[in-house]
C-alpha cells in the first residue's frame, strides 16, 4: 500500500483537498486533529505546563490553543519543543490506523507540517497543495475569526510554498480559479496505476 | 459463335495478331482522352449551397438571422478549373468574420448586414478556386443584433432534490466546483437570473461517494443564454444512516444563553428528561452519545399564572451529520414553586 503524503501551508485548501479524496473512497489520517486530540491527553498537559506556563490551560483545565498558538508562533524554539512532545504520540497512532487501513491502494495523511517535522519519512508520494498568499490569509483569518497580521505570523514560521513544491510529487493549485476536482482525479488515477 | 471467338484469340496469340491489338488500346485511350478534353475544357454552372457562420462575433450582441442563413452560391467553370479548385473537397459552411458586417438600425433595432459583393470578395479570397461567380443568393444577409451582458452568478445545489438510496443520505458539506459561473444573456433578462442551478435529475440511487460533473441551468426562463463553464462538478459524501434513540436531560434557554435546569431552582419540569430520536450515520453510531446534544424550553415561554401550564422542547444543539427525527414528549408541564 502506497502512503501519500497530503501538506500546504494553512488556508491552502488542504482540508478540501482531502474531502475529495475522502469521496474518492481513500482513507485520510488527518495528523493535525489528532495532534489536537493528543493535545488535551493529561500527560501532555501537564508537559505543556512545564514549558509554555500555566496560562496556556484554561479555566476547564484543557489546553487553551489560541494562547498556546500566540506562544508559540513567535518562538522558534517553543515551537520545536511543543512539536517534539507531541509528534512522537501521533505518529505512533498513525501506524496503528495505518495498519487497520492496510487493504486500500493508498492512504492520504494530512499535516501542515508533513515536510518540516519529519513526518515525510516514510512517505512514499508528497502532494502538496498550494495557493496565494492573498487568499491563504483571508481564508484562515475568516475560518479561525483572527487578525491578519496572526496569519502572516504564522506563514512566517511555516516552510516557504517554494521550497515545499519542490519535494513535491505532485501540486494542486488551489488559487484563483483553479478547480480542485479534476486536478485530484487526475493525481487518483496516477496514484491508483502505481 | 464460339468457333469465331476462339479463332479471335487465336488470332491475338499471334505477331501481328498482339501488334493490332496494342494499336487499338492505343486508338481507344487517345480518343477517351480527346473526349475528356473536349468535356473538361466546356464551361459549366455550378450551384454551392453554403450554411453561413459567424465567427469572432462581438460579446456585446447576441445573434440571430432574419430571414435565411444559408448562401446560394453559382459558379461558372471549366471542369479543368473545377478539378483543381478543390472545391468538391471543400466543407459546405462558410465562415464570416463579424468584423466584415456593416451595422445599421431598423425600426430601433440593431441589424448587421453584409451585401453580395463581399461575399463574393471573401470567397475569391478564402477559397482560392479560380471560379467565376455568377450570383449569390440572397443579395444581402441580415441578422439582429441584441444587447447581450454577461454577469457572475453563484452555482446553487439543491441538496433536497437528490435521491439516494433507502437508509443513504449526504453525510458532511458538498464541494461544488466552481462555485461561481458567468452567464452571458440578454440585456433585458439580466435582473431575472441570479443563479446558475446544477442539474440533479441524473442523480438517482446514490449509495456511495460520487464526484459527478453536472450541467448547469438557469433560474429563471430567459431566451438566450450561455453559462461559461457550462457545467460543474460535485462532490458528494454519501453514508449510510441509522436511527439512535437517547435520553437527554431539558435545559432553559434564556436570551440565548443556555443554563442547566439546577439554575432555576423554583422551576420543575415534568418530565426532566426527553427522548431525541435521531437518524445517525452507521460509521459515527457509537461515536454519537446524549451530552453532545442540547434541548431546552425557552425561559420567554414561562407564564407565572398559566392557563395550562406546558412548554414546548427545542433542539438547541448537536453534531454534526445528524438528522432529528422526534423529541418525546415535545412538550412538557412545569410548575413553579413559590
Amino acid at each position: 500500500m502506497l502512503k501519500v503524503g497530503l501538506t500546504g501551508n494553512i488556508g491552502s485548501g488542504k482540508t478540501t483537498v482531502c474531502k475529495v479524496f475522502e469521496t474518492l473512497g481513500v482513507p485520510v489520517f488527518y495528523a493535525d486533529d489528532e495532534a489536537k486530540k493528543v493535545l488535551n491527553s493529561q500527560v501532555i498537559i501537564n508537559k505543556l505546563i512545564e514549558f509554555l506556563g500555566e496560562d496556556v490551560i484554561d479555566a476547564a483545565g484543557k489546553p487553551d490553543r489560541a494562547k498556546i498558538a500566540s506562544k508559540v508562533f513567535k518562538d522558534k524554539q517553543l515551537l520545536d519543543k511543543l512539536n517534539n512532545t507531541i509528534h512522537p504520540v501521533v505518529i505512533e497512532n498513525y501506524n496503528i490506523w495505518l495498519k487497520a487501513n492496510s487493504h486500500f491502494p493508498y492512504t492520504v495523511k494530512e499535516a501542515a507540517i508533513l515536510l518540516e517535522s519529519g513526518y515525510s519519512k516514510d512517505i512514499d508520494k508528497i502532494i502538496v497543495v498550494v495557493s496565494d498568499e492573498k487568499t491563504m490569509i483571508e481564508r484562515v483569518s475568516k475560518r479561525d475569526n483572527v487578525r491578519e497580521e496572526d496569519v502572516l505570523n504564522r506563514l512566517k514560521n511555516q516552510m516557504l510554498q517554494e521550497e515545499k513544491v519542490k519535494m513535491a510529487d505532485f501540486v494542486i493549485n488551489n488559487s484563483g480559479n483553479n478547480m480542485l476536482i479534476p486536478q485530484i482525479l487526475n493525481i487518483h488515477e496516477s496514484l491508483c496505476k502505481i | 459463335m464460339k468457333i469465331r471467338l476462339k479463332k479471335l484469340f487465336n488470332s491475338l496469340k499471334s505477331k501481328d495478331g498482339k501488334r493490332a491489338l496494342s494499336v487499338f488500346i492505343i486508338c481507344l485511350m487517345c480518343s477517351f482522352m480527346f473526349w475528356l478534353f473536349i468535356k473538361l475544357s466546356r464551361q459549366n454552372l455550378i450551384q454551392y449551397n453554403y450554411i453561413v457562420k459567424i465567427t469572432n462575433i462581438s460579446k456585446d450582441y447576441f445573434i440571430s438571422p432574419i430571414g435565411k442563413s444559408e448562401l446560394q452560391v453559382k459558379y461558372r467553370t471549366t471542369g479543368v478549373k473545377f478539378l483543381f479548385s478543390g472545391m468538391y473537397t471543400t466543407s459546405d459552411e462558410i465562415k464570416i468574420d463579424f468584423s466584415q458586417f456593416l451595422r445599421t438600425r431598423k425600426s430601433g433595432e440593431t441589424r448587421f448586414y453584409i451585401t453580395s459583393q463581399r461575399i463574393e470578395q471573401l470567397l475569391f479570397a478564402d477559397a482560392s478556386n479560380n471560379l467565376e461567380v455568377v450570383s449569390i443568393w440572397p443579395d444581402t444577409l441580415f441578422f439582429s443584433a441584441k444587447r447581450a451582458v454577461e454577469k457572475k452568478v453563484p452555482v446553487f445545489f439543491d441538496k433536497s432534490k437528490v435521491e439516494y438510496s433507502p437508509g443513504f443520505k449526504l453525510y458532511g458539506d458538498l464541494i461544488i466546483e466552481p462555485d461561481s459561473v458567468f452567464v452571458r444573456l440578454l440585456e433585458s433578462d439580466a435582473m431575472k437570473v441570479d443563479a446558475a442551478i446544477a442539474d440533479t435529475k441524473s442523480i438517482k440511487g446514490l449509495e456511495k461517494n460520487a464526484i459527478l460533473t453536472l450541467p448547469l441551468i438557469l433560474d429563471a426562463d430567459v431566451s438566450r443564454f450561455e453559462i461559461s463553464p457550462k457545467s460543474v462538478n460535485v462532490a458528494i459524501a454519501v453514508e449510510k444512516y441509522t436511527e439512535k434513540s437517547f435520553d437527554v436531560d431539558i435545559a432553559v434557554l434564556c436570551n440565548g444563553e443556555v443554563y442547566d435546569i439546577e439554575d432555576f431552582p423554583e422551576l420543575r419540569l415534568l418530565p426532566a428528561k426527553v427522548s431525541v430520536n435521531v437518524v445517525v450515520a452507521l460509521k459515527d453510531y457509537n461515536n454519537i452519545t446524549p451530552d453532545m446534544f442540547v434541548v431546552a424550553v425557552d425561559c420567554n415561554d414561562f407564564s407565572p399564572h398559566p392557563k395550562t401550564p406546558r412548554m414546548s422542547v427545542s433542539l438547541i444543539s448537536q453534531p454534526e451529520n445528524i438528522f432529528l427525527n422526534s423529541i418525546t414528549p415535545e412538550k412538557v408541564d412545569y410548575l413553579i414553586l413559590k
